[in-house]
């Protein structure tokens, strides 16, 4: 019971945390970003396995994790409230050339960010080349080229 | 049930055709700059000792007679805590634990050994030798059993206190 226990509030709390520090902190991985990444993971490890390392309490563990993300997928899938709780939404930051500042604000995004996904995705080099740009719900940027 | 996520997004005046719900977004980035000041205080409760771990507020200390119990007020469960006893003066050196310490507890190792060991309804005892009638100290491990607030008595001489320990997960 402990294991099943400890594996839901371990994703649980880490899934609100995610979603409280704003999607950009995973996005994009920046060698910040990665440190960041395998700290989480180590601490997140001793606070699943606890004292027991046991090929039960693993196994228990997995399937929690597993079963977990299945449901959480179902319900997403049925409900698009729950898909953007859980996941967020897209968010236009760039419309028709002109940046979306409350957008930009709200996301922390800066047009740095988005001219390096413009120059990666399209070799666009230009800020007056982009049409579009979008934070996708992964944390990725869609960059939309100004048609010639 | 139909599949709402089939459903393609609307096409807007910019030409682009997706989902964008304004008002959540909004209400999503609020959350997020109230949640990053709700970070920024547990840190500090973190720091002040209320999830235990140490710091300034983590620990208790009770006054009994001839001995002074320090011990964790708030301990996480799978974690070590020590709980030091000074003794004084030429009153006996023996301190009585309540039952509910035992439960809730389980003794990693006591330094020094007591040199007699007791259990009555009150509790377990336990008694150390002193040559003189200066201050010894004495020091206990405990290990919470599961997390919870365990409440226990304490006992030396003809004084008795009650005191808490909080366990978090």
């Amino acid at each position: 019971m402990e294991s099943v226990l400890r594996g839901l509030a371990v994703y649980l709390f880490l899934l609100v945390i995610t979603r409280l520090s704003g999607r950009r902190t995973l996005a994009q991985i920046t060698p910040f970003d990665f440190v960041l990444l395998l700290i989480v993971a180590e601490t997140t490890q001793q606070a699943l396995l606890g004292d027991d390392f046991s090929i039960t309490n693993a196994a228990v563990l997995i399937l929690t994790l597993f079963g977990l993300d299945i449901i959480l997928a179902h319900l997403k899938q049925k409900s698009p409230r729950a898909a953007r709780l859980l996941d967020g939404a897209p968010t236009v930051l760039i419309s028709q050339g002109i940046p979306v500042q409350k957008a930009l604000e709200g996301t922390r995004v800066s047009l740095d960010e988005i001219m390096e996904s413009a120059r990666a995705q399209h070799g666009i080099a230009r800020f007056d080349q982009i049409e579009h740009a979008v934070l996708e719900v992964d944390g990725e940027i869609s960059i939309i080229p100004r048609s010639k | 049930m139909p599949d709402v996520n089939h459903r393609v997004p609307l096409l807007r005046p910019d030409g682009l055709q997706l989902d964008e719900p304004l008002a959540f977004q909004r209400g999503t980035w609020r959350l997020q700059r109230l949640a990053w000041i709700l970070f920024l205080l547990l840190i500090a409760a973190a720091l002040l000792g209320l999830t235990g771990g140490g710091g300034p507020l983590s620990r208790q200390h009770v006054e009994l007679d001839g001995a002074t119990i320090d011990l964790p007020l708030i301990s996480r469960w799978q974690m070590s805590d020590d709980l030091i006893i000074e003794f004084s003066g030429d009153a006996p050196r023996a301190v009585t634990f309540g039952n509910a310490l035992a439960r809730g507890f389980t003794v990693e190792s006591i330094y020094p050994q007591p040199a007699r060991q007791s259990v009555s309804d009150r509790g377990t005892m336990l008694k150390f030798d002193g040559a003189d009638s200066g201050t010894h100290s004495v020091r206990i491990a405990l290990r919470p059993s599961g997390p919870g607030l365990v409440t226990f008595d304490l006992s030396s001489g003809k004084a008795t206190a009650s005191r808490s320990i909080l366990v978090l997960p």
